[in-house]
This record gives C-alpha cells, sequence and structure tokens, in this order.
C-alpha cells in the first residue's frame, strides 16, 4: 500500500441523505428546520480557492485515486456534535451519519474507511455507538470532535477511551466546533473576529486536550489507547511538550499517578495527520520538525479533501526527507489501525 | 556614601558595557496596606485587610517562590528593593530590570471604578518605593485593558516618566487583543513610544474565559502549561484584526508565555492567510510580515528540551535575533538563571537577548539615567 489518506471530509448533498436512519422524532426536525438547530460558529470560510462539497462517492474515489491513494478514511464535514446543547439529537444524528457513511460510501467502495462518529457530551450514548460498529468491518476509529465543554482528561469521558481500547479502535479529534454551541469560546482569551483568526487558532484545543489527558493519567488506565489529531499542524508540539515537560519535573507531586515523563505518553500515545503543515520558510525546517515531533511514528498523511484550499496536500509533504517519506504516506497508519485497513472487506 | 546610597546611585552605562536586562521582576507588597497613601480615603476599606481578589483554584504544590532568596523580616523575596539588588541584581550580573510586580490580575477583575483608583495608587506606589529611588529598577505602567478610555488616561498620566518603560497588562481577558475594542489603549502607547506587555497568570480567574478553549484544567500542571494558549490567542489576534496596520509604530511583548510557539502560529497564519485573505482585505501583507520589530517574547520560563540545542533552529525560525528579549521571573519557582539557562544560545545571540532586543521593545529610553 502507497499512500493512506487519514482525514476526508465528505458530505451529504442534503440533509434527507440522512433521514431514513434517524428515529421519527427528529425526522421532521431535520427536514424542517431553519437550520435544523445544529448550533454552529458565526464566521464564513471566505476563499478564492474553496473547492465543491465531496458529496459524491464515486468522484471522491477517483480523484484520490488518481493522485495514488489506496485507503482513505472518512471523517465527514460535521464536528460540532459534542458541544451541541441537545445531546440526545446529538447522538441520534452521529448515528444516522455513521449508518450513512457506511452505507454510501464505505460499503460500495473500497478505497473508502468509516469512523464512528460519537457524540462525547453524553458518553454511556458515546460508548453505545461505538458498540454498535465496534465489529463491523470498514469503520476503523472512533471520531469526536475537538471542541468540548471540559478537556478530554477529564474522568465522565474515560468511558469513551475504555470502549476504544476493548475494541483496538484509534480516537480521532477534529477541529471545527469551537466557539459554537456549548463550548467555551474559541481562544482562552474569548472569540476572535473572523473565520482566518479562528482558524489559526484552533490547534490551541488540541494543546489543551493533549496536556489534560497526559495530566489526568488517561494513558496509565488505558495504555492501548491511541489518539489522533487532525488538521492541526505540529509545529506547536516542540512547545507545549518542553514546557510542560518542565513544570511536571517541579510540580510532579500534583500528579503522583503519572509513571513516565509527559514526553513518553505523548509520542506514544498520539499521531497527527498532515494536512495543513504551517508553512515553513526554508526546506530544512520541516525536517528538523519532523525529528522533533518523532515524526517517524506519529506523522501522517491527509489530504482534508475536498478542502484543499490551503495548498496541494501531496506537495506539503514534498520536501519530507526521504527516511520518513514511507512512515507518512502510509508504514504509520497501517500500524495504527492495523487489519481494519488491510483485510479485504466483503 | 553609604551602602544604600552607592546601590542607589548606581549608574547605567553604554549599552556596550551591560551584561544583561531582565524583562520580568515580580516585586511585591509586603501588604496591600502600603497602597494607603496613594489612595482616597473612599477607597481605604476596599483595601485594608485585602484586596478580595478572585483567585484560582490551582495550587502550586511548592511555595511558588525561590527558597533561597526568601527575606526573613517579611518571609518574601521581594518586598525590599535592596534584597533584590542583592539577591539578583548583584548576584547574576543584571544590570537593568523591569519590573511587572503582583497585580497582573486587576485585568480580570470586577469594579472598573475601584480597579482604576486601585492600579493609579499601584503604579504611584512602583514609582515612589522603587523607580524614583533606583536607577536599576525601570517600571511598567500597569493597566486594566477592560477600561481602555482609562487605561489610556493612565498611560498619557505616567508616559512622561523617565524610569517607566512599558505598558503591561494581563493575558488572562475576555476578549482577544487585537479587538477594535483595545485601541485606545495602544494609541496612547504608540503616542507614548512605550510597549505594550502582557504578563500571565489570571486565566480562567475573575471574568476571564476559562484557561482552554476546552474548558477549565484539573490541575496546576495544566493550567501553568496551557498559559501559552492566551498568548497564541492574542498573537492570532494582533496580527489577524490589523493592529499593525493602524499602528505600525506599536510594539508587543509575550511574557512568561514561552517562545517556540511562534513558529508554529507564523506557519499556520501564513498557510490560512493564503487561501482565505479575501476575508481580512485589511490586511496587506503575509502575517509573518508584520512581527519582525513589533512582536517581542520574554524567555522564561524557557523551553527545555533534552537536547537544549534543539531549540536553536526553532528560534531561528522565529527570527530570536530580534525577537527574544531575556527575563528571570524573580523570585518565582519556575526562575531561569541566567548564567545556566541559556547554555545553548550562541554567545551572539544571547547578547542580542540579554541587552539589544530589550532595547529595541522598550527603546532608548531605557538606558537613561531617570532618578530626579
Amino acid at each position: 500500500m502507497r499512500i493512506v489518506d487519514t482525514d476526508v471530509h465528505h458530505s451529504f448533498a442534503s440533509w434527507h441523505a440522512i433521514v431514513p436512519y434517524l428515529p421519527p422524532a427528529f425526522q421532521r426536525r431535520v427536514i424542517d428546520g431553519r437550520g435544523r438547530g445544529l448550533a454552529r460558529h458565526g464566521f464564513r470560510k471566505i476563499s478564492e480557492f474553496a473547492a465543491p462539497l465531496a458529496t459524491d462517492p464515486s468522484t471522491v474515489a477517483g480523484a484520490l485515486t488518481a493522485r495514488g491513494v489506496d485507503r482513505a478514511i472518512l471523517n465527514g464535514s460535521i464536528h460540532s456534535l459534542g458541544v451541541q446543547p441537545n445531546m440526545d439529537f446529538a447522538a441520534a444524528i452521529a448515528r444516522a451519519i455513521n449508518c450513512w457513511t457506511f452505507e454510501s460510501w464505505v460499503r460500495p467502495h473500497p478505497l473508502f474507511r468509516g469512523s464512528i462518529l460519537i457524540a462525547q457530551q453524553d458518553p454511556a450514548a458515546a460508548v453505545a455507538e461505538i458498540e454498535h460498529w465496534a465489529a463491523t468491518p470498514g469503520m476503523v476509529q472512533v471520531l469526536m470532535c475537538s471542541a468540548s465543554e471540559s478537556p478530554y482528561g477529564r474522568r465522565q469521558y474515560h468511558p469513551i477511551y475504555a470502549a476504544c481500547e476493548r475494541h483496538g479502535l484509534p480516537l480521532a479529534l477534529h477541529l471545527g466546533g469551537e466557539g459554537a454551541g456549548v463550548s467555551a469560546p474559541s481562544t482562552p482569551v474569548g472569540h476572535p473576529s473572523t473565520y482566518f483568526e479562528w482558524y489559526s487558532a484552533l490547534p490551541q484545543a488540541y494543546m489543551a486536550h493533549l496536556t489534560s489527558m497526559v495530566s489526568e493519567g488517561v494513558f496509565e488506565r488505558f495504555p492501548g489507547l491511541r489518539v489522533v489529531l487532525c488538521e492541526g499542524g505540529i509545529a506547536w508540539l516542540p512547545h507545549v511538550v518542553w514546557r510542560f515537560e518542565k513544570n511536571f519535573k517541579a510540580v510532579r507531586a500534583e500528579t503522583p499517578w503519572l509513571s513516565k515523563l509527559p514526553s513518553a505518553y505523548v509520542w506514544k500515545h498520539f499521531r497527527f495527520t498532515s494536512y495543513p503543515l504551517e508553512e515553513f520558510r526554508r526546506e530544512q525546517d520541516l525536517g528538523f520538525l519532523m525529528r522533533l515531533v518523532h515524526g517517524e511514528t506519529t506523522v501522517m498523511f491527509s489530504t482534508g479533501y475536498p478542502d484543499t484550499e490551503f495548498g496541494d496536500p501531496f506537495a506539503m509533504v514534498d520536501s519530507l526527507p526521504e527516511r520518513y517519506r514511507e512512515a507518512v504516506l502510509a508504514g504509520t497508519a497501517l500500524t495504527l489501525y492495523g487489519g481494519r485497513l488491510a483485510v479485504a472487506r466483503a | 556614601m553609604t551602602v544604600a546610597e552607592s546601590r542607589q546611585s548606581r549608574t547605567i552605562r553604554d549599552r556596550i558595557t551591560l551584561n544583561a536586562i531582565d524583562t520580568d521582576i515580580h516585586q511585591d507588597l509586603a501588604s496591600p496596606n502600603e497602597l494607603l497613601p496613594f489612595l482616597a480615603a473612599e477607597w481605604h476599606p476596599s483595601v485594608r485587610g485585602g484586596l478580595g481578589f478572585a483567585a484560582r483554584g490551582w495550587h502550586n504544590s511548592g511555595s511558588g517562590l525561590m527558597e533561597d532568596s526568601i527575606r526573613e523580616e517579611d518571609g518574601l523575596c521581594a518586598a525590599d528593593p535592596d534584597w533584590v539588588v542583592d539577591k539578583l541584581m548583584d548576584r547574576y550580573r543584571i544590570d537593568l530590570g523591569i519590573l511587572t510586580g503582583t497585580m497582573i490580575g486587576v485585568g480580570v477583575q470586577h469594579s472598573t471604578r475601584f480597579l482604576a483608583a486601585l492600579t493609579r495608587a499601584y503604579n504611584d506606589w512602583v514609582l515612589e518605593r522603587w523607580v524614583r529611588p533606583y536607577d536599576c529598577f525601570k517600571g511598567s505602567i500597569l493597566v486594566t485593558a477592560q477600561d481602555p478610555a482609562e487605561a489610556a488616561r493612565e498611560i498619557r498620566r505616567l508616559g512622561s516618566e523617565a524610569g517607566m518603560v512599558q505598558v503591561l497588562m494581563s493575558s488572562a481577558a475576555r476578549m482577544p487583543y487585537g479587538n477594535r475594542f483595545y485601541w485606545p489603549i495602544y494609541a496612547a502607547a504608540q503616542e507614548y513610544d512605550l510597549p505594550v506587555g502582557i504578563h500571565v497568570g489570571a486565566e480562567g480567574t475573575g471574568i476571564a474565559n476559562p484557561p482552554t478553549s476546552v474548558g477549565y484544567p484539573s490541575t496546576y500542571l495544566e493550567f501553568h502549561s496551557d498559559h501559552s494558549q492566551t498568548m497564541m490567542g492574542h498573537c492570532v489576534s494582533m496580527l489577524a484584526d490589523g493592529v499593525f496596520e493602524e499602528y505600525g509604530d506599536l510594539r508587543f511583548g509575550f511574557i512568561e508565555g514561552g517562545i517556540v510557539w511562534a513558529p508554529h502560529i507564523l506557519g499556520r497564519m501564513d498557510r490560512s492567510y493564503r487561501a482565505l485573505k479575501a476575508e481580512v482585505p485589511w490586511l496587506t501583507r503575509l502575517p509573518s510580515e508584520y512581527f519582525l520589530g513589533r512582536l517581542f517574547w520574554s524567555t522564561q520560563p524557557i523551553e527545555e528540551p533534552p537536547d537544549g540545542s534543539d531549540l536553536i533552529p526553532l528560534l531561528e525560525m522565529m527570527h530570536a535575533d530580534r525577537t527574544v528579549i531575556f527575563a528571570s521571573d524573580y523570585p518565582h519557582w519556575d526562575f531561569d538563571n541566567p548564567h545556566t539557562a541559556f547554555r545553548h544560545f550562541p554567545p551572539e545571540l544571547k547578547r542580542r537577548v540579554f541587552v539589544d532586543n530589550v532595547i529595541d521593545y522598550c527603546g532608548e529610553r531605557v538606558l537613561r539615567h531617570h532618578r530626579p
């Protein structure tokens, strides 16, 4: 296998696509409701490079296959379910999207693998969703939005991690709902003014989750858990890990349950998708960052297809030093997702 | 001449002879009552017996202070100027120090009228007790960013004081600092050629937002590690909202929020800007083309990679030779010793960070003899 794309944003052309999979109580809300009562942030992406939504599986498959992609993991376009005020509605939408993804994309097309979308604000419902799909060939990971009421180390989320670990499913986080619904403002100093500002600051959610999950001992309790951070870049990691570790050495009395340095948990348990990588001025800078973030085992290729306005995802990894290429393009994903990527499906 | 007199009259030399300028020294009040002489009587009841500031619920498992520098008389490390001269300036060969105090939290407390009076009193206390008697100590004009009109007034009240070298606000805030709400502060700061520094510590308290975009952390370990995220939020905002298009001479400093996150922010912003610039027509350049000479990062707590030399390429990416300024954070627990924390810096870069960049940040006024 040459290339695994770990972050594809597939969409439905109309909400009607998921109506058959919704309980009757919510069907009307989705068909009739103005905006369906789905909280969103107040920013609009205005870009001359914006592409049409990826609504047709064959078209998407054709476009990715033409670039050499052998497997593509679908993360969809709805990354705010976890901050919706109505958790029953959020859980119902998650189930419906999962059914639609599986039936319309994963089952018919050998290229695609699905993510089990969950709404984490109701951990019991999220666990039920994971259990529902865990044995289904073609579903390769659990997916939840990074936008959240609380950082992910906190104990209310641990049942989700137990379920992921039990089934050997990686947990992917995806940016997008920050500042919407019941989320805190999308930066710790309040709401930004523009989509550009909002998007530029989003990886801070990952920084907070990573620090929280390590500090709270999630990986002591769930040593098999792996977490994929989608679309957040990599260049923040050296700062975050080094600051975190310096602090840990001084105040570790506060977290006696940790048996290792923070960096040991980070490089072992977290993975990072490539699109969009930060823009580096010098060619050697990417190679240098890759070394600092242990890129040979932590960075996985992604296109973010069709949202490729920030540049060609393949060109973005062109300047990768040779020793990282195979691992980034396919190797690390194959190790992480294992048989769920490789096995032929019925 | 007594010892005290000789200290008071220490002279500031030519920049070539300077060894270090420390941009983050936390002088302390032995008691809030020290402020009473600087306050109208109507505010005395609000100060006597404590300020009642919002307090955070995260606990540093140590004392929070440098145990080797505690003064027996008051149990503090920085309530007496001569003590600080001894324990910091002389011991570590620091020529000049910029005082940042212990009142950063005014930026997110509740009563703006009281805060205006308190901030004025605090600044007057800094001037009288620390700056005017000591040529080695430079003051910050502390302001409450939540009240920009009052902040601008305070900058204009003290902006001509020779010993005051920056405006200081909390990084904790309700809105990011690029927002036009705050621009009267920048107009005043630019008018007086004063940089605006923001300092961490009050995150998640008072009227501030949660300390992370995903809510409240559980431990001090997380809380302190997350501080750089408020800095990043402000940094993105300052660049994206066009502050430097309007105030081209403004200089802005990130104090105690880490430094090597800058390549990430600038790299992500440049990448985003190329695709999204139609939304921000007020910007005329790439985000990374605004920051040189305008944004400054103070070193403490310097990131500590297992191999210290790994810092160097990141420092190059953020043009540290023009953007990074030395800070010790005396007398706090995570003090960076200037003799040991920068071993991996090339000598020329260290020189820039310890002296020249600080002068670029504060302007020549930091070299001036300010004692009357």
